[in-house]
């Protein structure tokens, strides 16, 4: 809610401004997340006027919500990734006012694929893209100029006047506190000054490379500092959502990956929905032999905040692509790059894997591709759907075990129930803990916690939780 | 026999209560009324309202006549494409209920409150449709209407808005009684868990007291105005002992998932809560609690 100021209300009286401005409320946001009774108490005003007052301000400012018909079209807008299967697989290619996340390895080509996209962004609509212009946030890495250039001179579709890096604005962002201050006040400004001047392109894409890197955690580890982090995780993700949908920008996101480690756990009793069971099916692709080594990081909380998950993954694979497989443009780089290649030889060329994991606006699918000069080329006739329509049963009867839970013996030698850090930080219960606002991004100094970390090391992957963490309700 | 109208078999709960808001205790109340009197007082259609005269005027039976049936079907149950999650709701969802349909990222979710809403749309009724983490954009609802039958009226039966902090719920909560009126069936909020992840620093006491407000609407828009609801809601992890009793790491708990929001904001004996659990890349299963 942009800021609305109880002085500027019309509905209410200056007797009730006055009160309400001692009371330490100041705009509407403030009483609407406020119940009466505090209000009441902090104000002296009666409650039943209070109610009215609350009232009186929502029917001021209601929002109005009105018909499709008489509402512009939104989330059809969509540009190219410069390769049409990848497009076709994708559901039309990066559709604006939606938040997608790459997630990957290292040189799996995350950061190839979004620069690819900074440049596809720029062309006209009659060659796939948007008209649009792109701002590039990187965290702990640089801008990668050289192979944008590359991209730009190799790529068919791409040519230096109809894209320049003239349209890309960057920005470093190495801090949590840095990045939700571009997203709520420096874009914003951008965005509203670009509006105003006619001849300068609208802001279609913004990227950030790589989110994961502001949330490395250590090994020690406080939940009060986890709760702290997820928290400013979960703002991060609804200042992208509110530039997405009013300013209809395709938001990527650039994820990282961690080794998979599957343990036995708990069994769970029939009802329950296990978070271990549940992660590997959004957290990671399955899509063939060795994809699944790999999941996402920063847990439930982050994926929650997705409309689109893409998991690229190196895998390994070699293969000798057939004549027909190969479209021009893989066969000119794969000569380019080898030195030594005769007419009818040919070098087994690294695939890797691209699987939608899951996605609000196409089927789940998955695809090979390589990564060339021009970026990223998905391999002609590779994409491959996963599943269309769900089929869909009742839940099994109560009284009756969970299936694939097998069960285990002495709790006590159980291995500790493996959640993601920041899903520790945001577990139901933890909610009880009241942090305070702004926390620096180092571990705060607790000498208690200190000790006790001294005292109990821990093995790598395992978070202790705080004591007392006591359910509310 | 009772003439007490609330005691009245052939008329469905909600007729009833409506009834006696109006000030009508007994089918002898009604005896006097004209259709076009209970009509304009009720704020219901006048075929509505006829029925509701020709159900009281007739003695309780098992057979149904025609302008019964009318009135009825406007109470029935509403069964979805997915015939697990009709079955898990007892044959339909009631209208007039309340229904959280939660599940981790990439469940079918929205596509369920979308069959929904295309349910109330071909039934010729207004839905209102909030989408607060782009989710299902506007594209998204045409896709869902390509082939159906009201693709020409879905435009104008169906209200849509975005919002996302905590603020502009609460807001629209505040307002939500002035915006709906007769023809207005459905609202569909999707997801109701985002807007509280906007402020993640508010005390706890504070978000119990919103979801009561939110419970306190959702009751009377349900109740009285016979409106159904929708909510989606993505999940959170929970920590629980084998008893099942809040644990921490050191007793060995296992890590569940549960909806966000608890359960003080649906009111109780008109709520679902379906939970939608993939099993495979393919299959799941639906929960209702």
């Amino acid at each position: 809610m942009d800021s609305i100021s109880l002085s500027s209300l019309s509905s209410l009286t200056t007797h009730q401004k006055s009160s309400l401005e001692k009371g330490g409320y100041k705009n509407l946001s403030d009483l609407l997340l406020s119940t009466s009774s505090d209000i009441s108490r902090t104000t002296r005003i009666a409650p039943l006027e209070v109610t009215r007052i609350l009232e009186a301000a929502c029917r001021e400012h209601a929002v109005p919500i009105n018909k499709i018909k008489d509402l512009p079209m939104e989330g059809e807008e969509k540009f190219t990734t410069g390769d049409a299967e990848l497009d076709s697989t994708l559901g039309g290619g990066i559709r604006t006012g939606m938040l997608w996340e790459i997630v990957g390895e290292s040189a799996a080509g995350k950061t190839q694929l979004a620069l690819q996209l900074s440049l596809f962004v720029q062309l006209p609509s009659r060659l796939g893209g948007v008209l649009g212009s792109a701002f590039y946030l990187t965290v702990a890495s640089q801008l990668q100029t050289t192979r944008m250039e590359q991209i730009l001179n190799t790529h068919p579709l791409l040519s230096p006047p109809l894209c320049s890096f003239a349209n890309i604005q960057h920005a470093s962002v190495p801090t949590i506190d840095k990045l939700i201050f571009v997203l709520s006040k420096s874009l914003p400004q951008y965005i509203s000054a670009n509006n105003q001047n006619s001849s300068s392109r609208p802001l279609k894409l913004i990227v950030i490379d790589a989110i994961a890197e502001l949330f490395h955690t250590s090994k020690r580890t406080t939940t009060q500092f986890l709760v702290e982090r997820s928290r400013r995780l979960s703002e991060i993700g609804m200042l992208l959502h509110s530039l997405a949908s009013k300013h209809q920008i395709a938001v990527l996101v650039l994820n990282e990956v961690s080794d998979t480690i599957d343990r036995d756990t708990a069994p769970l009793d029939s009802g329950q929905i296990g978070y271990k069971d549940q992660f590997r099916w959004f957290g990671r692709a399955d899509s063939v032999l060795g994809e699944d080594r790999k999941e996402a990081t920063l847990g439930l909380v982050w994926s929650n905040q997705l409309n689109v998950r893409i998991f690229l993954s190196r895998t390994g694979r070699r293969r000798y692509l057939e004549e027909s497989e190969q479209s021009r443009k893989i066969q000119k780089s794969v000569s380019a790059t080898s030195s030594n290649i005769s007419a009818g030889d040919q070098e087994p060329v690294l695939i890797r894997r691209l699987t939608v994991v899951f996605s609000s606006v196409c089927d789940h699918a998955s695809c090979d591709y390589v990564v060339t000069a021009e970026g990223i080329s998905v391999i002609p006739g590779s994409a491959v759907l996963l599943t269309a329509r769900p089929a869909v049963s009742t839940a099994t009867p109560p009284g009756t075990t969970h299936d694939s839970m097998s069960p285990h013996g002495d709790f006590t030698q159980m291995q500790k129930a493996q959640l993601a850090p920041l899903d520790i930080g945001h577990i139901m219960d933890s909610t009880a803990i009241d942090s305070r606002y702004s926390t620096p991004d180092n571990e705060p100094g607790d000498d208690e916690w200190d000790a006790f970390w001294e005292r109990n090391a821990l093995p790598e992957c395992v978070f202790e939780e705080a004591a007392n963490l006591t359910e509310s309700s | 026999m009772s003439r007490n109208i609330l005691l009245h078999p052939t008329l469905p709960s909600s007729t009833q209560l409506v009834l006696r808001r109006a000030g009508y205790e007994t089918l002898d109340d009604l005896s006097n009324a004209s259709a076009e009197a209970l009509s304009k007082e009720l704020g219901i259609d006048i075929s509505d309202s006829q029925s509701i005269i020709t159900a009281s005027q007739r003695p309780p039976g098992p057979a149904l006549s025609q302008s019964l049936a009318s009135l009825i079907s406007r109470s029935q149950s509403l069964a979805c494409s997915y015939a697990a999650v009709n079955t898990a709701l007892g044959g339909g969802l009631p209208r007039g209920h309340i229904l959280e349909i939660s599940g981790p990222p990439g469940s079918f979710k929205e596509t369920l409150a979308l069959d929904y809403t295309r349910i109330f749309v071909e039934a010729n009724e207004e839905v209102i449709f909030i989408d607060t983490q782009n989710m299902t954009s506007l594209a998204t609802i045409k896709k869902t209407f390509h082939n159906s039958s009201a693709a020409a009226d879905y435009q104008d039966l169906v209200r849509y808005t975005h919002l996302h902090t905590l603020p502009d719920l609460m807001l629209f909560i505040h307002n939500l009684l002035s915006e709906i009126h007769a023809k207005t069936g459905l609202l569909v909020l999707n997801s109701i868990s985002f807007p509280f992840l906007s402020h993640p620093d508010i005390q706890s006491s504070k978000r119990t007291a919103l979801l009561e407000k939110i419970h306190q609407v959702f009751l009377q828009a349900s109740a009285l105005n016979n409106l159904t609801i929708i909510t989606t809601s993505q999940m959170s992890t929970k920590l629980l002992n084998a008893d099942g009793s809040p644990g921490n790491f050191e007793t060995g708990a296992k890590a569940v998932m549960v909806p966000q929001l608890g359960s003080t904001y649906l009111p109780a004996g008109r709520s679902y809560r379906l939970a939608i659990v993939p099993e495979s890349r393919t299959t799941g299963q639906d929960k209702v609690h």
